[in-house]
């Protein structure tokens, strides 16, 4: 689904990334591991369209991301959620899935003005799938609630519906369980499981490891930018230079 | 279904179109109860300024940018219409839709560049706009009448019916309000619309939606810019008699100041802020004098507690009420 | 007050009670205890988001904690402002560095002693201690601190903070993006300076180090403090790396497949199952046609003379068999369909001697006699040889267990899934149909990779199977079903439910050998059949006779081979089409489409033929409902006007203060594709029956005398 090869970028002079390079199977849970700093949020961006790549190829179901600016490689079925919670605090709940739905919602302006009969058929089956979406998150009841009074996890859980709605080629999560207790963790879990079953490809930068282990199909390990392991999970659990990643060198210093 | 339901659900689905008809139907019927002329003659005002505060708001409340230039298109629609009405002797609608075309170009190669600024350097820009066009109504006075003004401007007709009294020019300009306020609501109500919240709301998240940032904005901008056009050009027919002084930096603060009373990005509001701001030195005379500071306090005190703008506000604050007094029964 | 004594007898320099601490709504300290003794050096480590960067910032009077206290010495400085720390000795290298970049690395130093108003003389001592100290910055005093590399802003970080001269040095995290080298030098100066007697707090992810150059160690998990010891002894801790890299779980749920995957079975395999083919070997449909021509000769002449029904039927119709020259003749031939089954009970349309009949089997017929069907041994094995067929379509390999759910007894169902099961050399499970617990038992004891049944009996099973939560226990990857026309939106959710299986529809009818005359195609786009053993034509129900290629008719079978009861254009009364060219799974076999209903089976409504499979496709269109319904037709008494009612279930777990909303749409989808106006109603999920074989959806109450 997602194929990466040798991708660099430089922040004046600062490697962030190295020639990384993996693929990102479809229907399958990929996960991005790697010690803070690793160049996992930057490598997101760069996929995304936020960051350019200095060099090397981005290509999603064979088309070529490249230099592509971040709405059109939206349109292209990419969707994510941000580490810090990108909501639209001000508009409701059931809003801010909708807008999940914007590539499908057409996008000129005068036939928008104007609300013809097929425009408002239009919305009505986007209102629809929308609160489908909310069912699936046990949203549906706050439909109508300003999102900013909702508490924390369920943020997290508008912000995965939001970007779940549109069933997008590829789902990147951004750090999706930090902050949450191990009851909402298990529950994003058992969500991430689920759209699994429904052939959801899902790339996922966590640093909950417990959660990585248990749901990813494959594992890949940044540290400073650079790939150092790729793999199953129980691959990669046993891999030396991933535990020196994380551990740091057992040398005794002066 | 029940009837009882049938009932209820059409009037959620159809409740913007039944709050318009409802306000037409009483501006239908005002004219017949009140025909004072002075009273009619600052409802159209309220009305004018109305249609410019629609487009400012979706601008300034939806697209969350900023324009402190607007009177500049105000001008320029009334300056268009007034020029080639008497000087060119074009129609006086041909006129108008030719000078909101000229004026939505304008808008579009004024956009492009000067949309990439960001927050003060956009207000900067736009303020920098306003102060250029209002320059050139003063001094190319040859073709603008220069500080006198410019006089003698048509009023409108449809054939045999001319628009040239405060009851008929009432229902004029108001069907044109209705009718943009009918647009702007649909707008905001659709796809569009909630990409332009999305917007508002932050940058980054709707382009990674999908939303192409940059052409939402310069969008935003020229459709404004077209309704300000629209409105200065029936603000011209009105009055027979227009002068630069109605179209200056000041004028243009005034009408943020609307937006900001009425709240950012609700369109209803926008009414609501055109009526006081416009109505406001009528009920309280002693403070003609004092307009600028009046005005500026409100502004400021509105940016303090509610910075979302008045009615905005006030709704937020009571939608999170009464989600948080639900989410509390729903708790317990 | 009673100032306590640690273990150690002495008071502890930093002592912080019962912390708690929150950002906004979300709480990241949950009452942490710590003491810091001078001259130690104490390490706090943890994951990302652990709350050791917040207790600093508490520590340091950034952040106003919400319970608990911090006392340095006696003083109590839980809410000091973080200039009041400064004063009162402490410093902190902040996680990032955050060096001024827009000045000097000796402006940035002097920076860090502002707070204390010092005498020009004394800063210049202290300026030269740390020049001393780290050679670097004094070769690059004069540098801009933002052209400086990670490393060197760490280093003057950590000198500027020095500058105060401070009685407590808090570092955090300060080999965050820095090269392994620096790193090392880094921890050097950490190590000069624990020897130098100064008490630092150390924050770091890269717990390895920070073990190494610390007395004692804290560690930090969601907020609390779960381990703190001697940083020796923490260093061999599994627990450690437990919370660093996540247990290695031996209850891995991904082991069950490799299981069922058979790849610890390898001695057991059979292997010259491994490589048999039963796809058929024409090159093209020339010799298709050919095979076929031959077939549909010997069938006729088979039938002709070893039946007396069909004789007479085509004596009737002026037909010999030698009259057969080539497929076109099939159009002459007269149609059979359920009233020749039912005249000739109970062995209709035999054609052979009856020591040749090794078994009969019959259809589940609900209304009159039951269709019963002789097959001889060569029946047996051609009905096996071409069910293996459709396992081999639907990719199951010998390694796979296949738990069959249908009907076993006189019904075709169970024997035919056995046979090709066995044919393939798969291993089959033959449960039988109901007993839902059982089915379940077997699924997690046996991990069955595939499961057969009708399309209700898997919605039933799906369903419990989310009821009980055991979708990552099972391991079926396939769901073959067959005999009932399923919806959309119902084989979405038997796919979701089971944990993401395939699913096949299978075609078959008892007239037929059974089930396995064709199978859904890999990519699930249509249905492949087996055009060597039978030929397929579609007709017009009402005229008769064969439409154009591609159009939506009835489907007629011919078989080509099949002797106990041979089918000489059978009517099938099931409604699909042909679809022409070649299929994207690579398969040269032709295709039809899913069934979409029966000829029988058809509403007709006001002069509108409704199929079934029309309502299944917009109620599958309408997100928010389930996908069962009955469709409710009665007759208006006074006016004789016909009335439709729909009831539709729901989806799960959707509010009935959608209704209005869902009919409006779903009102909106049957007036645009069925071009009726019906009255819709919804009910709650799960309330109409479901059953295990075939569900009535339709009931008429319109005609009400009895059918002549």
């Amino acid at each position: 689904m997602l194929l990466l090869e040798n991708v660099s970028k430089n922040f004046g002079g600062l490697p962030a990334l190295n020639a990384v390079s993996f693929s990102v199977p479809a229907g399958q849970i990929t996960a991005l591991i790697g010690p803070n700093g690793a160049g996992k949020s930057t490598l997101i961006n760069c996929i995304t369209g936020v960051l350019h790549a200095d060099s090397g190829a981005v290509q999603l179901q064979g088309i070529a991301l490249g230099a592509a600016p971040a709405h059109v490689i939206a349109r292209h079925g990419v969707a994510r959620t941000f580490q810090n919670l990108k909501l639209f605090e001000r508009l409701s709940v059931l809003e801010n899935v909708l807008s999940g739905l914007n590539n499908e919602a057409g996008s000129s302006m005068c036939m928008a003005m104007l609300r013809l009969p097929y425009l408002r058929h239009r919305e009505r089956q986007l209102k629809l799938r929308a609160l489908e979406a909310l069912d699936n998150f046990a949203l549906a009841d706050k439909h109508s609630w300003p999102a900013g009074i909702l508490a924390y996890g369920d943020k997290k859980r508008l912000e995965l519906a939001r970007a779940t709605v549109s069933k997008p080629c590829l789902l990147l999560l951004d750090e999706p369980v930090a902050g949450l207790n191990a009851t909402e963790t298990a529950a994003v879990a058992t969500q991430l499981r689920r759209l699994r079953a429904q052939g959801q490809t899902i790339l996922l930068v966590e640093h909950d490891m417990e959660l990585v282990m248990e749901l990813a199909d494959q594992v890949v390990v940044l540290d400073s930018g650079s790939v150092i392991a790729r793999g199953t999970p129980a691959a990669v659990q046993c891999n030396p230079r991933v535990l020196e990643a994380y551990l740091g060198r057992m040398e005794a210093t002066a | 279904m029940r009837t009882k339901d049938k009932i209820i659900y059409f009037i959620r689905l159809h409740h913007t179109g039944l709050w318009v008809t409802l306000l037409g139907l009483i501006l239908l019927l005002y004219p017949l109860v009140q025909n004072n002329p002075y009273t009619l003659g600052l409802s159209n005002l309220v009305a004018i300024y109305a249609i410019v505060v629609l487009g400012l708001n979706l601008f300034i409340g939806y697209a969350g940018q900023i324009s402190l230039g607007h009177a500049a298109f105000f001008g320029l629609g009334a300056y268009g219409s007034a020029i080639g009405t008497v000087t060119f002797g074009i129609q006086p609608w041909l006129a108008m839709f030719g000078v909101a075309a000229l004026v939505a170009l304008l808008a579009l190669l004024l956009g492009i560049p000067t949309l990439r600024l960001a927050g003060h350097y956009l207000a900067m820009a736009t303020l920098g706009f306003n102060i250029v066009i209002h320059r050139v109504l003063v001094q190319w006075d040859e073709v603008t009448g220069g500080v006198s003004g410019f006089y003698g401007i048509p009023p409108l007709s449809l054939g045999n019916l001319h628009f040239d009294d405060e009851v008929r020019f009432h229902y004029l300009v108001w069907a044109v309000a209705l009718l943009a306020l009918l647009l702007c609501l649909n707008l905001v109500r659709s796809g569009v619309g909630r990409g332009l919240a999305a917007l508002a709301g932050d940058e980054t998240a709707a382009a990674a939606l999908g939303v192409d940032v940059r052409t939402s904005k310069i969008k935003v901008f020229v459709l404004s810019a077209v309704l300000a056009s629209g409105a200065g050009s029936l603000y011209a027919h009105c009055y027979g008699y227009i002068s630069p002084g109605s179209f200056d930096i000041f004028v243009s603060t005034d009408l943020v100041i609307m937006v900001v009373i009425g709240g950012m990005g609700s369109i209803w509001g926008s009414l609501f802020g055109a009526a006081l701001i416009t109505l406001l030195p009528e009920w309280i005379e002693m403070f003609e004098a004092y307009k600028d500071f009046v005005h500026g306090g409100i502004l400021v005190l509105v940016l303090l507690f509610l910075p979302q703008g008045f009615v905005t506000g006030v709704l937020d604050l009571g939608k999170k009420r009464l989600a948080l007094r639900r989410r509390r029964h729903a708790s317990s | 007050m009673n100032s306590p004594r640690t273990a150690q007898g002495a008071m502890p320099l930093l002592r912080i009670e019962n912390l708690s601490a929150q950002y906004g709504a979300a709480q990241a300290l949950f009452g942490v205890d710590m003491h810091i003794q001078s001259g130690e050096t104490i390490a706090l480590i943890g994951a990302n988001g652990a709350g050791k960067s917040t207790l600093l910032k508490c520590i340091m009077g950034l952040l106003k904690p919400s319970g608990g206290h911090i006392y340095l010495g006696t003083e109590e400085v839980t809410t000091a402002s973080p200039a009041a720390m400064v004063r009162h000795g402490l410093a902190l290298s902040p996680e990032g560095r955050e060096v001024f970049p827009h000045l000097s690395v000796e402006e940035n130093l002097l920076l860090g002693a502002m707070a204390l108003k010092l005498k020009r003389h004394e800063e210049q001592t202290r300026l030269q201690e740390i020049y001393q100290r780290f050679a670097r910055l004094q070769e690059r005093r004069a540098q801009l601190a933002g052209t400086l590399s990670g490393g060197e802003q760490q280093l003057l970080a950590i000198g500027r903070a020095l500058m105060a001269k401070p009685r407590l040095l808090l570092l955090d995290e300060p080999s965050l993006g820095i090269a392994p080298k620096i790193t090392d030098e880094i921890f050097a100066i950490i190590h000069q300076l624990a020897r130098a007697g100064t008490t630092i707090l150390l924050v770091e992810q890269n717990a390895a180090r920070a073990l190494s150059a610390s007395t004692r160690a804290y560690l930090l998990a969601n907020g609390k403090v779960v381990q703190q010891g001697r940083s020796a002894e923490l260093l061999n801790n599994p627990d450690l790396r437990a919370a660093f890299l996540g247990a290695a779980s031996h209850a891995s749920p991904q082991a069950s497949r490799l299981g069922a995957a058979g790849l610890t079975n390898i001695r057991l395999e059979k292997p010259d199952m491994r490589h048999q083919n039963f796809m058929p070997e024409f090159n093209n449909e020339d010799e298709l046609r050919q095979h076929q021509l031959k077939g549909l000769q010997w069938s006729v002449r088979h039938a002709y003379e070893g039946s007396s029904s069909y004789r007479e039927k085509l004596d009737a119709a002026g037909i010999s068999p030698a009259s057969i020259t080539s497929l076109v003749d099939l159009q002459r031939l007269p149609f059979t369909d359920t009233s020749d089954l039912r005249a000739g009970y109970p062995f209709p349309l035999r054609a052979v001697p009856f020591e040749q009949v090794v078994r009969i089997h019959a259809s589940s017929g609900t209304t009159g006699k039951r269709k019963v069907l002789c097959y001889t041994q060569k029946d047996l094995d051609d009905w096996k040889y071409f069910f293996a067929r459709c396992y081999q379509m639907a990719g199951i390999t010998p390694l796979d267990r296949v738990q069959i759910a249908v009907g076993y007894g006189v019904w075709t169902a169970g024997a035919g899934f056995q046979a090709g099961c066995e044919k393939i050399g798969a291993m089959a499970v033959p449960v039988g149909p109901g007993n839902i617990d059982l089915q379940i038992q077997f699924l997690l004891d046996f991990q069955s990779t595939v499961f057969c049944s009708t399309a209700s009996m898997a919605l039933l099973m799906a369903e419990e199977i989310h009821r009980r939560g055991v979708a990552d226990q099972i391991a079926v990857t396939k769901i073959i079903y067959g005999s009932e026309r399923s919806s959309i939106s119902m084989r979405r959710k038997i796919s979701e439910l089971f944990g993401g299986a395939e699913l096949f529809d299978i075609t078959g009818l008892t007239e037929l050998y059974g089930p396995g005359t064709g199978i859904e195609c890999s990519d699930h786009d249509c249905i492949h059949y087996w055009a060597d053993y039978f030929i397929l034509e579609i007709i017009d129900p009402d005229t008769l006779t064969p439409v154009p290629e591609g159009e939506w008719g009835e489907m007629v079978v011919t078989s080509l081979c099949k002797e106990g009861a041979p089918m000489l254009r059978y009517r099938t009364r099931d409604i699909t089409r042909l679809i022409p060219g070649p299929c994207t799974c690579g398969s040269p076999l032709p295709r039809h489409s899913r069934i979409k209903g029966r000829s029988d089976d058809t509403i007709k409504f006001r002069g509108v033929n409704i199929y079934p499979s029309s309502i299944d496709t917009i109620l599958s269109a309408v997100p928010g409902l389930g996908s069962e319904y009955q469709i409710h037709l009665t007759r208006d008494a006074d006016s004789g006007r016909d009335r439709m009612r729909m009831l539709i279930e729901r989806g799960q777990g959707v509010d009935d203060a959608r209704n209005a909303e869902l009919i409006h749409e779903a009102s909106h989808q049957v007036k645009k594709q069925l071009l009726v106006s019906a009255e819709l109603e919804l009910v709650e999920y799960g309330t109409l029956p479901r059953t295990e074989k075939k569900s009535q959806r339709v009931f008429d109450t319109r005609i009400q005398d009895a059918i002549v």
